[in-house]
């Protein structure tokens, strides 16, 4: 049984660093050569997690043949677009100046059932108001409306309005947060110098602590207790 | 960059170990093939002290090989050639013919088709 744990933990281990290596996608944006690896090599590596006679070779080694096709195929991608055209397929234009163009609808086998469910998820659900609607290669529907359809933007009001500022965290769960530090260029006994001045004691007990560049501060500590306020200055 | 060289070194580290694997059962599978005709012809000959003998030194190269193999083969092929093996060690402890050769040949069969599966080749491809 033991053995059955280790090889289980070792394939999980494989497999997550295999999904870091492939990258950042959403299950909704893999292309369909992509989605089809991902699929296989969770069932592939889990051969060994549930037969204690196999080998874990028997297990890590499709995984790792997959990972490496993976590679292969995405650089052939990149490089030639008609291995592009090949392993992904193309876009489809399906809605075109507010009409259905049926023969590329029929064309792709697509019902018009999924393609009135994916306009009502995007929130366009009047056919005559859409300049285009794409179907994707990693089957998500692009829908793009015309623009007297699309929401109001500051700048079609000509409004003046503050940029938005990143807020970086400078404490996370009681511990200092590199990341957010350097960007913010504080130091750890000025953070706690004024943790102190916000009635927190003990940065070890502040859960979050976020500053942005324009000095909004928002401090959470364990017990719940929040302080969100603006620095006239901008910085600690 | 890094991961240009992870991905390399994947590769290279795939095809150097499918050969090396490849190498390393036909070369022992071959060294224990040989070992088990060793105790055939003295076992034939009559010489009972010779074939166990042959049979211990047999034995004592399965058993140094049985922890690598355990890793690149299944684990139902490994208890198969233990058990033939133990049962040809009998059989030549009791000198008994009729059973040996039978015993002998199917463990010369386990030994020959082990690394016949792991070749490149359309059969097992297919």
């Amino acid at each position: 049984m033991f053995n059955i744990i280790i090889k289980t933990v070792i394939v999980y281990v494989l497999i997550v660093f295999s999904m870091r290596l492939m990258g950042k996608k959403q299950a909704g944006q893999l292309q369909p050569y992509e989605l089809v690896i991902t699929l296989i090599i969770a069932e592939v590596a889990s051969t060994p997690m549930d037969s204690p006679g196999t080998p874990l070779l028997y297990g890590l080694v499709p995984a790792i043949t997959l990972l490496l096709i993976y590679y292969f195929f995405s650089f052939l991608c990149l490089k030639s677009k008609h291995v592009r055209l090949l392993l992904c397929g193309k876009p489809n234009i399906l809605i075109h100046n507010g009409k259905l163009l049926v023969r590329e609808i029929r064309k792709i086998g697509y019902s018009l059932n999924d393609l009135t469910e994916q306009l009502r998820i995007s929130g366009n659900t009047n056919i005559a108001n859409i300049h285009y609607a794409i179907l994707e290669t990693n089957g998500q529907l692009s829908v793009l409306p015309y623009a007297a359809f699309c929401p109001v933007t500051p700048n079609d009001m000509a409004l003046d309005i503050h940029e938005e500022t990143m807020c970086s965290a400078l404490i996370l769960d009681g511990k200092f947060h590199e990341q957010g530090m350097q960007r913010l260029h504080a130091d750890e006994k000025k953070v706690v110098k004024f943790l102190h001045t916000m009635g927190f004691n003990d940065y070890r007990r502040v859960f979050i602590f976020t500053l942005s560049d324009t000095g909004d501060v928002f401090i959470q500590d364990r017990d719940e207790n929040v302080k969100s306020l603006k620095l006239p200055t901008g910085g600690i | 960059m890094l991961k240009k060289i992870m991905i390399f070194a994947m590769f290279i580290l795939l095809i150097l170990g499918a050969l090396l694997q490849n190498a390393y059962l036909e070369e022992t599978f071959a060294s224990l093939s040989s070992q088990v005709a060793a105790v055939e012809e003295a076992f034939t000959a009559g010489d009972h002290s010779a074939a166990r003998s042959r049979m211990e030194e047999l034995t004592a190269s399965w058993d140094q090989a049985q922890a690598a193999l355990s890793s690149l083969l299944q684990h139902e092929e490994i208890d198969n050639i233990k058990a033939e093996m133990l049962g040809l060690a009998a059989l030549v402890d009791t000198d008994d013919r009729d059973d040996f050769f039978v015993t002998s040949a199917r463990l010369q069969y386990y030994l020959e088709h082990i690394p016949n599966t792991d070749r490149v080749c359309l059969e097992n491809i297919l």
